[in-house]
């Protein structure tokens, strides 16, 4: 049986540590950042072409990180959740109180993802009210908790990913490269697939491309939040062109996409755990 | 007495090569037991198994019992550790570090509170409790881990390096610790280099070589065996001639003979050869002044194993 008081004592201390990070900080303060910048940006276009928007523009700034940036800030997350701690030497202290190897693996799992899971709820919110101060009184703001659940549902493919590959390796610099090379290497795949498919008229390369990581993780949240919104009757420019980048697909095949990654990423961070040793790199 | 560490014929092999091994050691209740040996012989890698932290590649290994890689948890709720080079989170405060570990032991609030006062008062922490770790000195990590592993008074401390980057009031603060533990009938297992520290603290003592053990006895029978390991000084009225030292050298159970001036020092090992050196000496033109035995220092028995572990 798991302890709570292990639990809650890891997941405090995870989201302590990640607040300690400076690389980590610097991201958060980006996607803050692009916030600001993206509605600075709306604010700027031509009044007739933002007018049908206007009321959607929480949208943008909600979906806008989930493309890449949240995903980035999940695999170093994940990466230095559990390299770091091998790296630095404090799994010694942590495995050596009356802690399980698996408490201790759910523990930073779960400080990990609640770190990115109020991140996101505060970037969510903040989108939601500079939107509203900015463009004025916003719609569909109910579909707000999906998008926000959605996003946390989707950055588990990377998260779960650096944490298989900082378990592995068990340096975190090298962890958080590593897992870095598949998301981009993923995210250029499935961006010269679709371009293949367009080029040779050929939609069955699309096929293909559900079998990459980057395909549930970065769809799951703009499909569930156009689901929501019931997308057709909205018809506006904005949509359209969103839509466009912010791709959709189906939410059962997306969930399972996202289920295989983080599962079999996952298998393998508690495997290592539980049948090797605790390694130190200054011994 | 009971015995509450077991590691037979021990084994660690690690993916570099790297191995230790055979060792094999045994804990008793209410013991202080001193793991010593030169860098790489293997100290760490056993104390590491013992706590389960790492999986022997062969042999048994059992704490009261339990098995460390299976049963950790069980293993920590009456077992403290300090570390090697001890590394703790940076951003607590000695204070916040000390309350987690109590929360995790199980103490209430209110216990961890007094305890946490305690540890602070006895490590000598009392004025940096509120400072963050990522500021302490080496030696002041050091002195909270030793802390640390004392938090919930459990059963068997099992400290490795406790003194290593400490300065000497530090050292005299830890060295009174253990003391005090000792008297309190707790089971020390640590591990050093410094002989000395060894021989004033430990009961037991157990030397690994090159990986494995080498020897594993009292410290008290160790430094008093009269028949091995005995140390005599011969002072002379004059400087020894060669073929005297030579003479000397030639008995049986005598390891070593060293000259300095007037004063001879010889080694035996196994065997009492006092009245023999005596006659050798007096009959020689040298002229016996006196004769006086001398316990043999643990680093004189150690270097003496080894050399012994070596032919």
């Amino acid at each position: 049986m798991l302890s709570a008081k292990a639990l809650t004592t890891l997941v405090a201390y995870q989201i302590r540590r990640s607040l300690a990070r400076k690389r980590l900080l610097i991201l958060i303060a980006s996607i803050f950042l692009l916030e600001i910048v993206i509605y600075l940006v709306l604010t700027r276009l031509p009044e007739t072409l933002i007018r049908p928007l206007a009321g959607y523009a929480w949208i943008i700034g909600v979906l806008a990180p989930s493309t890449a940036l949240i995903h980035v800030l999940a695999l170093m997350v994940g990466a230095t959740t559990s390299a770091e701690e091998y790296e630095v030497g404090t799994a010694d202290y942590w495995l050596t109180r009356p802690v399980t190897r698996f408490e201790y693996f759910v523990g930073n799992l779960a400080g990990g993802l609640t770190f990115l899971s109020i991140l996101i709820l505060l970037y969510s919110f903040f989108a939601a009210a500079i939107s509203s101060y900015v463009f004025g009184p916003q719609t569909g703001l109910t579909v707000l908790p999906t998008t926000a659940l959605s996003t946390i549902v989707s950055v588990l493919v990377f998260y779960s990913l650096g944490l298989a590959v900082g378990e592995l390796l068990r340096r975190s610099m090298l962890s958080t490269i590593l897992a870095g090379l598949v998301f981009f290497g993923s995210f250029i795949a499935e961006t010269y697939l679709n371009i293949v498919s367009v080029l040779n008229n050929d939609p069955s390369l699309l096929d293909l491309a559900i079998y990459l990581p980057t395909w549930g993780a970065v769809r799951l949240a703009s499909t569930t939040t156009f689901n929501g919104l019931d997308a057709p009757a909205l018809g506006t420019v904005f949509l359209q062109f969103f839509t466009a980048i912010g791709q959709t697909g189906e939410t059962g095949l997306l969930l399972a996409n996202i289920s295989a990654y983080t599962a079999a990423a996952l298998a393998v961070s508690w495997i290592r755990l539980r049948y090797t040793d605790v390694t130190r790199k200054a011994l | 007495m009971y015995e509450t560490v077991v590691v037979r014929d021990l084994v660690k092999v690690y993916g570099d090569g790297g191995r230790v091994g055979p060792v094999s050691l045994t804990v008793r209740r209410q013991e202080v037991y001193g793991l010593v040996g030169p860098n790489g012989s293997g100290k760490t890698t056993t104390i590491r198994v013992i706590l389960g932290l790492q999986k022997p590649s062969s042999g048994t290994v059992t704490v009261k019992g339990y098995n460390p890689f299976k049963e950790s948890k069980k293993i920590n709720l009456f077992t403290g550790y300090s570390p090697e080079l001890p590394v703790y989170p940076p951003f607590y405060t000695a204070r916040q570090l000390l309350t987690i570990t109590c929360k995790l032991k199980g103490l209430s609030r209110h216990d961890a509170k007094r305890e946490v006062d305690r540890l602070l008062d006895l490590v000598g922490l009392v004025n940096h409790a509120d400072r963050k770790i990522g500021n302490f000195s080496k030696g002041m990590v050091q002195r909270l881990s030793v802390g640390l592993a004392m938090v919930g008074d459990p059963e068997i401390l099992v400290l490795d390096e406790p003194m290593l980057g400490v300065d000497p009031v530090g050292r005299v603060q830890i060295r009174d610790i253990l003391k005090d533990l000792k008297r309190e009938g707790k089971t020390i297992i640590f591990s050093s280099h410094e002989l000395y520290e060894v021989e004033r603290l430990a009961d037991t003592v157990g030397m690994l070589y090159m990986g494995r053990t080498v020897l594993e006895k009292p410290v008290a029978e160790l430094l008093n065996n009269r028949g091995g390991g005995m140390r005599v000084v011969a002072e002379l009225k004059k400087p020894p001639r060669p073929e005297t030292l030579e003479r000397l050298r030639t008995l049986k159970g005598v390891e070593q003979v060293s000259a300095e001036a007037e004063r001879v020092t010889i080694l035996m090992n196994g065997y009492d050869v006092r009245e023999e050196v005596a006659r050798i000496l007096a009959n020689s033109d040298s002229g016996l002044v006196g004769l006086k035995t001398q316990n043999p220092t643990l680093e004189e028995v150690f270097i003496q194993v080894v050399e012994n572990a070596l032919r």
